[in-house]
């Protein structure tokens, strides 16, 4: 297909220049979502329901209305029912738009503590939100389901008579009530669990967490007089935003300009619209711009946090450590509405050991919690979590190393994957055998109640359309615009690129993000593939702009454009090499040949590298307290090529300080009635930096052949595995297995004081 | 609400605002003066974006109110800088990637900026402990911590 | 001429084929050909003349872009996968 000859020697990927976007970023100058004023302003505020799973009876708005400094309120009847339903969300399959729109307001019931009900634009945000207080609104309180078992149970209380299914390939439509099944399976597990001499079952259960962005969800709407309307936002799609306004509100795609402003924080969680709309809406009955700021709380209670899980699995193992069959069902929280992410959960639950007889089967379950959104590579943690943890048990019960076990066990380029189809260019066994040789492996790890763990991940990763604009200015400098929101250096890692195909200094290149008038379709900045995909685009882009200053070259020289040479920045005449124009030369001339140059791409490659990644953790637990401390970490990972090594073992920290937070703190909870309890920051308890030793990151470079650099994604895997190395690594130092995350304190001394009673 | 007029020296600056009773300094600096690289994370005190100097105290200044500043020094991340000539530590982050989506840089390089100026020579441990109430979802921390130590050094170069 | 397998759950449907030779030029005509095979396998695959919820399509290892409409060799394997998400 379109495999690249990735070149020997890299001029530019591969270095560290410092990312043009920093300056404004130390300086406090970079304008994120909460940064940006327009004269006339209003603020919006929003009154959310505080009950789990209730029937909205009546909204009387008429005191908010009422109230001075309000200009406009706002609930699900100025909303427009949603005509065409289902668009394409590119990998995630598609989505409701209905189920959208009901999310950011509640039509006729509200599904989660913290729904949108109503909303207020004021003079000022304490005047919304004392004006929001006032909204009147009659609830028949239902019954609420808080968790995957019991809402798949029979007399679960139904959250939807009809909503639309995963399919996910099976024959019939929902599976349950409260649920969409999927199944995919390779061999025969009878006979393959009839081969292994030694088989494990066990169940485990996982609680939802919440992406933590530091920066919360912000936007600014200005409904202009002529119906075009502008939203500036903190988004990780600007298109994305654009499209789902578009159809939630039935406004044409292009009359909707989304400017995207620097984005504190996303992992996933800021992928589609939440106050947006109402923002907007806000907007046109007031007149004027609207600003709407979910505050932390709000946040927490209202937007996507990432699945709870019930999982059970079993393992077929022979004596001589051949794996020999798998089976893994997996019931993932989808929320408040359907398309959570049990296809990514159980799809790469096994993969990265080769199997031949397997069988998953995963369910979408609807709770009274807010609907699920990605987080970083969601729904992978848990299933990782259940399947490395009896991996562990297995290698214990057998006699042998981690390690070893793994390589003998190892998914290998072309190897077929439980989707059906073999494994492309990917470097599962050059990380294990890196993590063999590697000084902490062969460390001892000294103390008493210390231990070792090992985990090994998976991850898939996306190509999906994405655009890039180069234009090549008269002083010999280059403007690169991309579609690609930029969350950690992305502007840097795309300008690297296009300096590398054009032969001149990243120096030379100024890179951008473009709002959605100005650039080409690009979808998120997520799935990894920024780099990735957004790269390619940017390399095709430059190899026009090669391509047409090599016609301009051979104007000025009077030869045909095909005896141009193009080396490395340099337009020579091959038939006379001394005539040779270096790419500042040439940019200079262009205007008195035909006048600048531009090119745009829009690439949506297709040769993804999938992600694969260990982890080995040493800790200490204090069996008094049941306190674990990490000692050593280290992180295995295959880049593929890493454009910006720095920023790629920042990418491995960052998910991996998120996957230890997954671990031993971070869980949601919710009381009988179905309200979070924990709201802050204070009780949902992320890593501090004193909870974290330093990371060491090992970087290996199997090349992708789908891009042209031989880059893979990178940001994702590192959440997959910390949590089984780190339960792991408490087996090692305790003796107890952990079935349950988070495996806080309180949890590992039951388990503690079970297993000495 | 009756707004209160507030004189502070702002980064060096005299300031003048007017403030409700109610808003926060957070709120002020961001809304009143357009100040807007102190962030907010949590509105509760629990994420150190929003930190500030307050007459050479490390403060979280969505847990004080702006009727508060009347008469104060305050030094916010827009006062790090001498012009166009960056904070060591403001450097050093650029550096070393101290930071990915940038939102909770401003809190960490205020907060080791009045670190630094109590202890020119901290260990990793006090380091540390210090910046233990700025809370970072991007970079795991460990490139925070190596960027401040690599500004304590060049300051301790500068002194000598 | 392409092979499309048949994804496990709907193998039920095919009274257990697990690959199916196909006279077809691209994905869209594949899954016609399926369907007349196997009438119990409209409304499966493609739904309101589109790729049913939550289905991707794989042809010779790599998630295609241009879904039905991808062209298919005569040598082409088609994989119906689930859709995978991602953030």
């Amino acid at each position: 297909m379109n495999d690249y000859v990735i070149p020997e020697k890299l001029r530019v990927v591969g270095t560290t220049p410092i990312r043009p976007d920093g300056h404004d970023k130390v300086t406090g100058r970079a304008k994120f979502g909460d940064d940006f004023h327009l004269p006339g302003m209003l603020h919006g505020k929003v009154l959310r329901s505080p009950h789990a799973h209730a029937r909205i009876k009546s909204i009387d708005t008429s005191h908010a209305s009422a109230f001075p400094g309000v200009h406009a309120v706002v609930t699900a009847t100025d909303f427009p029912r949603i005509t065409s339903n289902v668009i394409d969300a590119g990998e995630a399959g598609q989505i409701d738009m209905q189920d959208v729109a009901d999310n950011c307001i509640a039509r006729e019931k509200v599904f989660y503590d913290g729904h949108a009900v109503a909303a207020v634009a004021a003079d000022s945000a304490h005047i919304a939100e004392e004006a929001a207080h006032l909204i009147q609104v009659n609830y028949e309180l239902l019954e609420p389901v808080m968790d995957v078992r019991a809402a798949m149970a029979d007399d679960a209380p139904v959250l939807h008579d009809d909503f639309l299914p995963g399919a996910f390939l099976a024959p019939t439509e929902k599976a349950l009530p409260n649920a969409s099944k999927l199944e995919l399976a390779m061999g025969d597990i009878t006979n393959g669990f009839d081969e292994a001499d030694i088989v494990i079952e066990r169940e485990f259960t996982t609680e939802t967490v919440h992406q933590g962005y530091i920066e919360t969800h912000i936007v600014t709407a200005q409904w202009g007089a002529n119906g075009m309307v502008t939203v500036w936002t903190t988004t990780q799609g600007q298109f994305a935003i654009r499209d789902q306004l578009a159809l939630v509100l039935e406004i044409p795609m292009s009359a909707i300009t989304v400017i995207p402003l620097e984005i504190g924080g996303g992992f996933g969680g800021k992928d589609s619209i939440y106050i947006d709309p109402l923002a907007v809406v806000l907007s046109k009955q007031s007149g004027r711009p609207v600003k709407m700021v979910m505050n932390r709380a709000e946040t927490l209670r209202a937007t996507g946090p990432s699945s709870g899980t019930y999982i059970k699995a079993r393992l077929g193992v022979k004596t001589d450590g051949t794996l020999v069959a798998a089976e893994f069902h997996g019931a993932y929280e989808a929320g408040a509405y359907s398309g959570g992410p049990v296809a990514p959960g159980v799809s790469t639950a096994l993969t990265r050991y080769n199997i031949p007889n397997v069988k998953v089967e995963g369910y979408d379950v609807l709770v009274n919690k807010p609907k699920v959104k990605p987080y970083r590579a969601p729904g992978a943690t848990p299933s990782n979590f259940a399947v490395e943890t009896m991996i562990d048990e297995l290698c214990r019960e057998l006699k042998l190393d981690p390690v070893e076990f793994r390589l003998h066990n190892a998914l290998k380029t072309g190897d077929q994957l439980v989707l059906g189809f073999p494994c492309p260019e990917i470097g599962g066994v050059e990380i294990l055998k890196a993590v063999r040789n590697h000084a902490h492996y062969q460390s001892d790890i000294g103390g008493p109640n210390r231990g070792r763990g090992l985990a090994y991940g998976f991850w898939f990763g996306a190509g999906l359309p994405s655009s890039a604009d180069l234009m090549v200015n008269s002083d010999g400098t280059v403007q690169l615009c991309s579609g690609s929101p930029d969350m950690s250096g992305t502007r840097i890692t795309l300008a690297m690129q296009a300096a590398e195909a054009l032969g001149i200094d990243p120096s030379d290149v100024f890179p951008s993000v473009g709002d959605t008038a100005s650039v080409g379709y690009s979808f998120q900045t997520v799935a990894s593939r920024t780099t990735f995909a957004t790269g390619i685009a940017v390399y095709q882009a430059a190899q026009d702009i090669l391509a047409q200053m090599a016609e301009r070259a051979a104007l000025i020289w009077q030869i045909a454009t095909d005896d141009i040479l193009i080396d490395c920045g340099h337009f020579l005449n091959k038939a006379n090499t001394q005539q040779c124009f270096s790419f500042k030369e040439l940019a200079g001339k262009l205007d008195s040949t035909g006048g600048p140059i531009a090119a745009r791409a829009l690439a949506s490659p297709e040769g993804v590298g999938f992600q694969i990644t260990a982890h080995l953790v040493d800790l200490a637990v204090d069996t008094e307290t049941g306190k674990v401390d990490i000692l050593r970490y280290t992180a295995f990972q295959d880049a593929g090529k890493a454009v910006h090594p720095d920023f790629v073992e920042g990418q491995i920290q960052g998910g991996t300080v998120q996957g230890i937070g997954w671990a031993l703190n971070e869980e949601y909870f919710y009381d009988g009635a179905g309200q979070l309890k924990n709201t802050s920051l204070l009780d949902y308890r992320m890593p501090t930096i004193l909870d974290i030793p330093d990371i060491e990151a090992v970087i290996l470079e199997i090349p992708n052949p789908g891009h042209p650099y031989g880059v893979r994604g990178v940001g994702e895997v590192p959440i997959v595995p910390p949590a089984a190395a780190i339960a792991n690594a408490l087996y090692d130092a305790a003796g107890i297995r952990m079935d349950t995350l988070p495996m806080t304190p309180a949890k590992i001394l039951d388990k503690l004081n079970s297993v000495t009673n | 609400m009756n707004r209160q007029q507030i004189t502070a020296t702002i980064n060096g600056e005299h300031r003048e605002f007017l403030c409700e009773p109610r808003q926060s300094l957070l709120e002020v600096l961001r809304d009143e003066l357009f100040l807007t690289g102190t962030k907010e994370g949590c509105n509760d005190g629990n994420c150190g974006s929003c930190n500030v100097i307050l007459d050479g105290t490390l403060v979280n200044s969505c847990c004080i109110f702006g009727v508060e500043a009347n008469g104060s020094h305050l030094t916010t991340v827009e006062g790090l800088s001498k012009g166009n000539e960056l904070h060591p530590l403001q450097q050093t982050f650029l550096e070393g990637t101290g930071m990915q989506c940038g939102f909770c840089t401003p809190g960490f390089l205020v907060a080791a900026s009045a670190l630094l100026d109590e202890n020119p020579e901290p260990t990793e441990e006090e380091i540390r402990h210090w910046l233990v109430g700025n809370l970072c979802r991007c970079t795991g921390y460990d490139k925070i911590v190596k960027s401040v130590q690599d500004a304590a050094l060049i300051l301790r170069e500068r002194a000598l | 001429m392409p092979i499309a397998w048949i994804p496990h759950p709907m193998r039920e449907v095919t009274g257990g084929t697990e690959k199916v030779t196909v006279e077809a030029a691209n994905v869209r005509e594949a899954i016609r050909a399926l369907e007349e095979l196997y009438p119990s396998l409209v409304g499966l695959l493609i739904q309101n003349d589109q790729l049913r919820k939550g289905i991707a399509i794989a042809v010779d290892g790599r998630i295609v872009r241009r879904g039905l409409y991808e062209p298919l060799r005569s040598d082409s394997e088609i994989h119906f996968i689930p859709a995978l998400g991602a953030g």
